[in-house]
């Protein structure tokens, strides 16, 4: 088994593939979630250390919550499990031009200096509306707003904002039987 | 599917990201069912998982969107669990956590209950709808106190010390002048008494 484990390994180094497990196919469901933006766009990845780049395709984008989605375009409209998921976080969303594509933005990542993100979108409008939209989408800068709103009305009323949550039963007392949501959360 | 990978492993171990909660935790396999003990990491809405604390890349990682979190019914340890469902919840996994004491179970059930992206959406909008509340109370207050000052009225039940009209300089000179030749007569009168006693020589 250990053999195995390491041939398993060196492959992945010469390919440059990292094997991480992740919930797939729950992903799949929130693929098809309500979005911020979504629209058909093409685009390209760009491998930079290697100087490469692959062949610009024609994909339909979702955008959810942190998360890009995109899927095969079909015949009678998008395929229902997308073909990937990009993660938008500590990422930067510039207009760019290119030969490629007549409106275009690039998308790149601070944690991932080697892989970077070409779309084309059918007009400058398109562009605009997606540079904003993925320039706000982080995890990171909604919980800078949450911090900012929260400091504010703390500093307005003197007193730390309890926030309230659906809960099933009102159990806070109970540590036998923990609810399914939690009722007042002190945050 | 896939995935921005290295980004998301990097991630895991940046420090431009801060740390939500970690620690150890018993997972059960989905298909070997026995429990692994392995390093965990929440960032956010991410619940990553190490073979081992310092290991620079995670084995898996856990996105909590669209899930819930519910005690599970172990008897070995005190465990949770991660449940995904939706509109087709066949085939949709449940992850089965355990901890080694309550204390931690409820605090990792809490953080990640609190994790998701859309959950913060909803706080950020209500603690905005606060505000906005606030702001327009301020503004209505602000307004209501420029409406009445300048008809404000006098209150004839507090005393007020009467005030006279202010004097001009020629008034107050006539005023004192009169003081002061009345003092320089008396003061001649008694100087005049002195000196007629006196010898003219």
């Amino acid at each position: 088994m250990m053999q195995l484990q390491v041939i398993f390994a060196k492959e992945e180094e010469s390919y440059g593939i990292f094997i991480m497990r992740f919930n797939e196919k729950e992903l799949s469901v929130i693929a098809l979630q309500p979005c911020a933006l979504e629209g058909k766009l093409s685009f390209k990845t760009q491998h930079l250390e290697k100087h490469q780049e692959d062949t610009p395709k024609d994909r339909y984008f979702r955008l959810v919550g942190n998360c890009l989605f995109y899927f095969r375009c079909a015949a009678s409209g998008i395929e229902k499990v997308p073909l990937g998921a990009i993660f938008l976080e500590h990422c930067e969303a510039l207009q760019y031009t290119d030969n490629t594509f007549p409106f275009s933005f690039l998308l790149k990542f601070k944690l991932d200096r080697d892989k970077q993100y070409i779309f084309g979108c059918s007009s400058i409008q398109s562009v605009d509306k997606w540079v904003k939209t993925i320039n706000s989408a982080g995890y990171d800068q909604l919980r800078n707003r949450y911090d900012f709103l929260k400091g504010h009305m703390e500093s307005k009323t003197g007193v730390r904002p309890k926030l309230g949550l659906i809960s099933e039963t009102n159990n806070q007392e109970s540590s036998e039987s923990f609810t399914k949501y939690v009722n007042l959360i002190d945050l | 599917m896939k995935l921005n990978e290295k980004m998301l492993s990097n991630l895991a171990t940046s420090f431009l990201t801060p740390v939500d909660k970690e620690g150890w935790l018993m997972k059960r396999g989905e298909v070997n069912r026995t429990f692994l003990k392995r390093w965990f990491v929440l960032k956010g809405n991410l619940l990553f998982y190490f073979d081992k604390k310092f290991d620079k890349e995670p084995v898996g990682v856990i996105i909590l969107e669209g899930c819930t979190v519910e005690l599970a019914e172990e008897e070995s340890c005190y465990c949770f669990k991660i449940v995904f469902s939706g509109p087709n919840t066949a085939g949709l996994r449940t992850y089965v956590l355990g901890t080694e004491t309550q204390q931690e179970a409820e605090n990792w059930m809490k953080m990640i209950t609190c994790a998701s992206y859309d959950y913060l959406k909803v706080m950020v909008a209500e603690l905005q709808r606060q505000v906005d509340e606030l702001t327009e109370l301020e503004k209505a207050q602000r307004q209501a106190r420029v409406i009445t000052s300048p008809t404000s009225r006098i209150n004839p039940f507090l005393e007020t010390p009467v005030l006279l009209p202010p004097k001009t300089f020629s008034q107050l000179h006539s005023t004192f002048g009169k003081e002061i030749v009345l003092l320089r007569q008396k003061y001649n009168t008694r100087m005049g008494q002195a000196t007629s006693n006196l010898i003219e020589l």
